[in-house]
């Protein structure tokens, strides 16, 4: 479904990617892992049109995307959310989800202008599914509460039902699990699975190795920019470069 | 009367959002629209003050254009003036002795809307992936251009002098003359229209959109909102807003010069917008209200009381002072506006609840 | 061809104006990445205060000789610090509060301390253009054909004299130091025990000092000045700074002579009426096609 070939990045004169190569297979859940600066982050932003490849290529579908503009990598169904949470603040969680079915409403500036009897019911069907979604994710109760005065992790599951308005065929998750709680962990785990489980296709990044251990198919391991390891979790967590690349930090478990 | 009128709408619209039973709320509503529309037919007001009114109405309708882009889509538009000058020029130019055109006032309204949202589209192509202080930059740049190019292409805008002795508009044959009162009924119209096309816009998809793009851009073109586009949209639409109130304006003063246009003018709507609070269609009108009447009724009135009492002050200067010290003021320790919004106060009220759960 | 040059000369000397003007723009763009919008009117209140000095001095008129120099002298650093000074309560005042609100905030408000500095000017200076003393002996030199005055041989050596110092004074002094690490990232330069608020009054004394010397210059210049004077000078000012780099010293000056040249060739040849339309719309295809300016670099977004 997703194939990046051969891709670099730098900024000035860090490499931030080198030469990396990486797929995702339909209906799988994928996982990138790597020590702090490795360059996760920025892979994303290059999948997603932050920015395009030096080299390299990356595809979706069978569809080049580098390079092109963010918002037309979105209507093509790739989601994400962001290692530094990215919700609207002001707006409610119910309206922060609205906001994600963007791309998957027709009416256009005419009919939201006249409320034309389609543009109501599709606003009524967007409402439901903004509901279903708040469900999902265990907020149902806070659909008026701003986003801002959410708590830490309420925030975390918001961001992924905002990406899960959309419906996208892709879904991109950057540290999810960051700051959370070895309880919350296993409740964002258990949503993944859920998520999953619909069809849908998963690549999340993560630093905590038991999360992704228990999640993931298939890990892709970047230290400095390039790809260390790839394969099945059991594989990658034995491959002597990648205990070496974690020697210090995080031993895998 | 004239502040029966204002001050009556000034409370309504302030309180008329408090209201939380749908159906009060609609009726409060109508009673003040009927209130404002019967009223004058009634003969409740003098000719000066529905004059003062239809200017001001002029005025609501400027800033609910201007708070589609700058309330709305949080694009910083100063030369928003331009966009009525380009709406008063078209009147002028083609319902005057000018060239000899005389299209009908009701026509016109959608040539200046449409005119002003084309200039908006050509201004803002290039212009809305800048910076939003490079963006506020440009815009007040393309404001001090136009008015100069009205002024200087005297051939065929009258130059300094601009067009006088413009067509007076005509329903079913009657011709509105020089009486407030049709001009009043028209603004009030187009305020109404104004009202609910910026409630429904705000409220819908594309309203969202703009909320995105306002609270974080990035964000938003990873929703698939194609942001260059949703700028595009407000741009015009706040522009069409003014093109129709250039129509009106210019129709109303029969005449059109390019000193109307001036900053200033783009920097009083811009205080009405903050005054009231921006993305606040309610406190937008108020703030247009309060302004106006600070303007053209508390001024003048306090200068003749000052000079009655032989005091040495001449307040009639005063406009720029009390302009900027908004700006300053309400930036400084009121950002949300005079009036914030109700959505807001119930919005806070139920993430104590939802805290609590 | 004698035309040419007689306007390539003007434009100089207007360039200088611009230049000393777009310096303070750069400079406090480069710190806080704020349109300093009152900047013009900090400019204009230069003039007035440089009036009020040399009334002071009892100066009305060509003043010779060492005279000159003294009463000049005096002038420039009364009204330069006495923009300092305005610059600095502006900052305090007004922006500090909103250091941390966006971008669009503060330039509102600036829009606002604009208007109202230009009311108080109103008041105090009247609604029409005040007279300024022809300080400067009104001598011209010929320089192969082409005369130069006085006043235009100090205008610009006062402008690039600045300049120089300025550079010296951003990359040589503790200050300048403390300056350009604030404006690469403030929390650094905490850490570093760089006093924040010191640093950026100070740039914003600096910055308006040199629109407070623009002012005695333009006023000397021009013979008049109004309270609507900085308006378009300010823009005219900061046109000159994005169009040589926003944040570069050496930008600001290249496009303050620039901006100068131009608008005295756009007189020239389009009639004056077109002037402002020309550097208007310079200012906006500079920002369109190259927001960096001459001599900026172009900065990547953060994410
Ligand atoms: N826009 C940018 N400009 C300059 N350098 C950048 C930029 N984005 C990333 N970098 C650098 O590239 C390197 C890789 O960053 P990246 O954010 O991809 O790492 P990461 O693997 O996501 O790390 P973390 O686990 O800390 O999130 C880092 O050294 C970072 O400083
Ligand atoms: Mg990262």
């Amino acid at each position: 479904m997703l194939q990046v070939e051969g891709v670099s990045r730098s900024f000035g004169k860090l490499v931030a990617l080198h030469d990396v190569s990486l797929r995702v297979d339909a209906g799988s859940i994928a996982g990138v892992i790597g020590p702090n600066g490795a360059g996760k982050s920025t892979l994303f932003n290059l999948i997603t049109g932050l920015g395009r490849p030096e080299s390299g290529t990356i595809r979706f579908s069978g569809k080049r995307i580098d390079g092109r503009p963010t918002y037309w990598i979105a209507c093509l169904g790739i989601a994400r959310t962001f290692q530094n949470l990215r919700l609207f603040p002001h707006a409610t969680a119910l309206e922060n989800i609205l906001t994600g079915e963007h791309v998957r409403l027709r009416s256009n500036l005419l009919e939201d202008l006249v409320r034309t009897p389609g543009q109501r019911r599709e606003e009524e069907q967007a409402r439901a599914r903004a509901f279903e979604l708040l469900h999902l994710v265990g907020l149902r109760r806070a659909a008026n509460v701003r986003a801002a005065a959410l708590s830490y992790g309420d925030q975390r599951r918001l961001e992924i039902a905002r990406a899960l308005a959309s419906r996208p065929r892709l879904l991109l998750l950057d540290e999810p699990a960051a700051g959370m709680n070895p309880v919350e962990k296993d409740g964002l785990a258990e949503l993944v699975r859920t998520i999953h489980r619909t069809g849908m296709t998963v690549l999340l990044i993560e630093h905590d190795m038991r999360f992704v251990m228990g999640l993931c198919e298939h890990l892709t391991v970047l230290d400095y920019g390039e790809r260390i390891a790839d394969g099945v979790p059991q594989a990658v967590r034995e491959n002597p470069r990648v205990i070496e690349a974690y020697l210090g930090s995080e031993l895998p478990a | 009367m004239i502040f029966v009128y204002i001050g009556s709408t000034i409370l309504v619209a302030a309180f008329g959002q408090r209201i939380h039973v749908p159906v009060a709320r609609i009726a409060v509503y109508v009673g003040l629209a009927l209130l404002l529309s019967v009223g004058p037919v009634l003969g409740l007001g003098s000719d000066a003050t529905l004059n003062t009114l239809a200017d001001a109405g002029i005025f609501v309708l400027l800033a609910l254009g201007l708070n589609i882009v700058v309330g709305f889509a949080g694009l910083l538009d100063l030369g928003y003036a331009a966009f009525f000058a380009i709406g008063a020029y078209t009147y002028a130019m083609l319902a005057s002795p000018q060239f000899g055109v005389h299209l009908p006032f009701w026509v016109l309204l959608f040539v200046g809307a449409a005119l002003a949202g084309a200039f908006g589209i050509i201004l803002g192509s290039p212009t809305l992936r800048l910076r939003g202080d490079y963006l506020a930059i440009v815009t007040l740049g393309f404001g001090e251009i136009v008015p100069q190019v009205f002024q200087n292409l005297t051939r065929f805008t009258g130059g300094p002098n601009g067009i006088a002795a413009l067509d007076f508009p005509s329903l079913f044959g009657r011709s509105f003359g020089t009486a407030a009162f049709p001009y009043y009924e028209v603004t009030l119209g187009l305020i109404g229209v104004a009202l609910v096309t910026a409630r429904n816009l705000r409220s819908s998809r594309i309203g969202r959109a703009w909320m995105a793009i306002r609270e974080d851009e990035l964000a938003a073109r990873h929703l698939g909102i194609n942001t260059t586009r949703m700028k595009l949209a407000a741009f015009a639409i706040g522009a069409a807003f003014a093109g129709v109130g250039g129509v009106v304006y210019a129709a109303k003063l029969s005449l059109v010069s390019p000193d109307l246009f001036q900053f200033q003018v783009s920097i009083l709507v811009l205080s009405m917008l903050v005054l009231g609070g921006m993305g606040n269609i309610a406190g937008v009108v108020i703030g247009s209200l309060v302004l106006t009447l600070v303007n053209q009724v508390i001024l003048p009135q306090s200068n003749v009381l000052a000079q009655a009492a032989h005091l040495p002050v001449n307040l009639s200067n005063a406009h720029f002072f009390i302009y900027g010290g908004i700006l300053v003021a309400i930036m400084l320790f009121r950002p949300e506006g005079l009036l914030p919004s109700a959505q807001r106060q119930a919005e806070l009220h139920e993430s104590v609840q939802a805290d609590g759960v | 061809m004698h035309e040419f040059f007689a306007q390539l000369v003007n434009g100089i000397a207007l360039g200088g104006i611009y230049a000393l003007i777009a310096l303070g723009y750069t400079m406090v763009y480069g710190i806080i990445e704020l349109i300093n919008f009152a900047h013009g009117d900090v400019y204009t209140l230069g003039s007035f205060f440089s009036l009020t000095i040399l009334g002071a001095l009892g100066v009305s008129g060509e003043v010779r000789g060492p005279l000159l120099i003294v009463d000049v002298g005096v002038t420039i650093i009364g009204a330069a610090m006495l923009c300092g000074i305005v610059g600095i309560l502006i900052e305090r005042l007004a922006y500090r509060r909103l250091r941390f609100a966006g971008r669009l905030a503060p330039l509102i408000t600036a829009i606002g301390v604009s208007f109202i500095l230009e009311n108080v000017m109103q008041v105090w200076r009247g609604p029409s253009p005040v007279a300024f003393p022809a300080v400067f002996p009104t001598h011209i030199y010929n320089v192969g054909g082409v005369g130069i005055s006085l006043l235009q041989l100090a205008v610009v050596t006062l402008a690039i004299g600045t300049m120089l110092l300025l550079e010296f004074f951003v990359h040589h002094t503790r200050f300048g130091q403390a300056m350009r690490a604030t404006a690469q990232d403030r929390e650094a330069a905490t850490l570093m025990g760089i006093d924040i608020n010191r640093t950026i009054a100070l740039t914003f004394f600096v910055g308006s000092a040199l629109a407070g010397l623009a002012g005695f210059v333009s006023g000397a210049y021009y013979q008049s000045t109004w309270f609507f004077n900085g308006f378009g000078a300010g823009l005219k000012a900061f046109t000159a700074a994005v169009l040589g780099g926003i944040g570069n010293l050496a930008g600001a000056m290249l496009g303050g002579f620039l901006i100068g040249i131009i608008e005295s060739f756009a007189t020239w040849k389009l009639g004056g009426q077109w002037s402002n339309v020309t550097v208007f719309t310079i200012l906006v295809l500079t920002l369109v096609f190259r927001p960096a300016g001459l001599l900026g670099e172009v900065t990547p977004e953060k994410v």
